[in-house]
């Protein structure tokens, strides 16, 4: 009997530590579902029909239904459940495309899926002519440019900034052309060694924020790439830095959960430092630590 | 008396795999807060990333495209653990790849020490550290990996 009861103790003691796992991998799972438990938890939530749903927190908010399925759509995306992400943005685009829709190109964007985000972007574009849609205040174009010239698609790149630069839109919005529009078409006229119109958009990044990361960062390069005043570069360089270490360097508002894929990093920044210094570049990846 | 041996020994041999706990399962935080952003991890990721991919020595199957993900939990100790992988083929549905790529990567995420520890942003707990969520996705194409999230 002692020991029957001796294996058992030692049973449950294992158990425990399965058991808690499996509950942390269920909490895993629900908890990245944060903004729509806040309205859940202690009864603040209810179903009103089947087209809205309250969330009654310090009064009643009442949502559309499909709002539920992008609530769910936003988190599944940050907690890289990719197959959650597409599924509640299926459901959601069902009522609401132009919202979802943009939703979901930015987020492809930022998973670097090009093909998908070009697709959606021609699908939303097809819906509202003429980009007569700079939807919550983001310009679709220069995600097209982006795109572009992730894809290595340059010449395509430059058209799209160059419409929301060249035109300023029209009018329609007195956001655009931002400062990351020149400094993103610069980019791309670096890429393609047309170094002097890059120089260009960098300085006019430069005029519109004066603490520009990009814009004091890549005017530096442009201008060791034209072997220009090295005193100059290395001001430019301080900046950057400056800026960089204050936070400063560009975030996108959807994508504050990944890297964005032209990012400038601060050992970018150092290693041309070193260069125009004459300082051979500091292997920075030696700091990464790893176990063996 | 089999039959102990048995009911023992498999909850303990799970349970080794799974010596990790974290300090407060039912409050944690995620990598990716803006505030934090420049102390996500010991050193940038873009050097971690180069890491991973000087590290990568994974067989070659061109069958996978899609993305393997990586989520784990950092606990308040700074120890990494919870290891678990999500697999989606390119049109985002539920997929298993090769089971020799998968763990290739799994054990250069569980051998990365790059991990800052978390501070609580509760209110009256700023002071305690908590643990947090983190992980790596690899978009692959082609059996080539094509970049690493976030």
């Amino acid at each position: 009997m002692k020991l029957r009861l001796f294996f058992l103790s030692i049973f449950l003691v294992c158990s425990e530590a399965v058991f808690s796992q499996i509950v942390d991998d269920t909490i895993l799972e629900n908890l990245g579902y944060e903004a729509m438990s806040i309205c859940m938890k202690k009864g603040r939530f209810s179903w009103i029909d089947s087209q809205y749903y309250a969330c009654i927190d310090s009064g009643i908010a009442v949502y559309p239904f499909w709002y539920f399925y992008h609530l769910k759509a936003m988190p599944s995306i940050k907690m890289a459940d990719y197959e959650g992400f597409v599924r509640n943005s299926e459901i959601a685009c069902e009522k609401n495309p132009k919202w979802n829709d943009y939703f979901a190109y930015v987020s492809f964007y930022h998973m670097r899926d090009y093909v998908l985000t070009l697709k959606l972007l021609r699908k939303l574009d097809a819906q509202t002519p003429n980009w007569a849609d700079i939807v919550m205040n983001d310009n679709i174009l220069s995600i097209y440019g982006l795109c572009y010239s992730e894809m290595g698609k340059l010449d395509s790149a430059i058209i799209f900034f160059d419409s929301i630069i060249e035109t300023k839109l029209d009018g329609k919005s007195k956001f655009y052309p931002t400062l990351y529009d020149y400094s993103n078409r610069g980019v791309v006229h670096l890429k393609l060694n047309n170094n002097l119109l890059a120089k260009k958009d960098f300085e006019s990044t430069i005029k519109m924020y004066s603490q520009s990361v990009e814009g004091h960062y890549y005017l530096a390069l442009t201008k060791y790439h034209l072997k220009e005043d090295a005193n100059e570069i290395e001001t430019l360089l301080k900046i950057a830095l400056k800026s960089y270490d204050k936070g400063l360097k560009n975030n996108h508002p959807y994508g504050e959960y990944v890297d964005l894929p032209n990012q400038i990093w601060r050992s970018d920044i150092m290693n041309l430092y070193y260069k125009i210094k004459g300082i051979k570049t500091y292997e920075e990846s030696t700091k990464v630590p790893i176990s063996y | 008396m089999m039959k102990y041996y048995v009911l023992i020994l498999f909850p303990c041999f799970l349970s080794a795999q799974q010596d990790f706990k974290l300090c407060d399962s039912t409050n944690w935080g995620t990598y990716f807060a803006k505030q934090y952003d420049q102390e996500r991890y010991k050193v940038e990721s873009k050097l971690i990333k180069e890491v991973i991919l000087k590290e990568f020595t994974y067989p070659r199957d061109t069958n996978v495209t899609g993305y393997i993900t990586i989520r784990y939990f950092i606990d308040c100790h700074g120890k990494s653990g919870k290891f678990s992988v999500l697999q989606v083929d390119e049109n985002y549905k539920k997929t298993t790849f090769n089971p020799q790529v998968v763990e290739s990567i799994l054990n250069i995420v569980k051998r990365l020490d790059i991990h800052n520890l978390r501070k609580n942003f509760r209110k009256g707990k700023e002071n305690e550290l908590m643990d947090y969520f983190s992980f790596f996705s690899f978009k692959f194409k082609r059996g080539e990996i094509e970049t690493i999230l976030p």
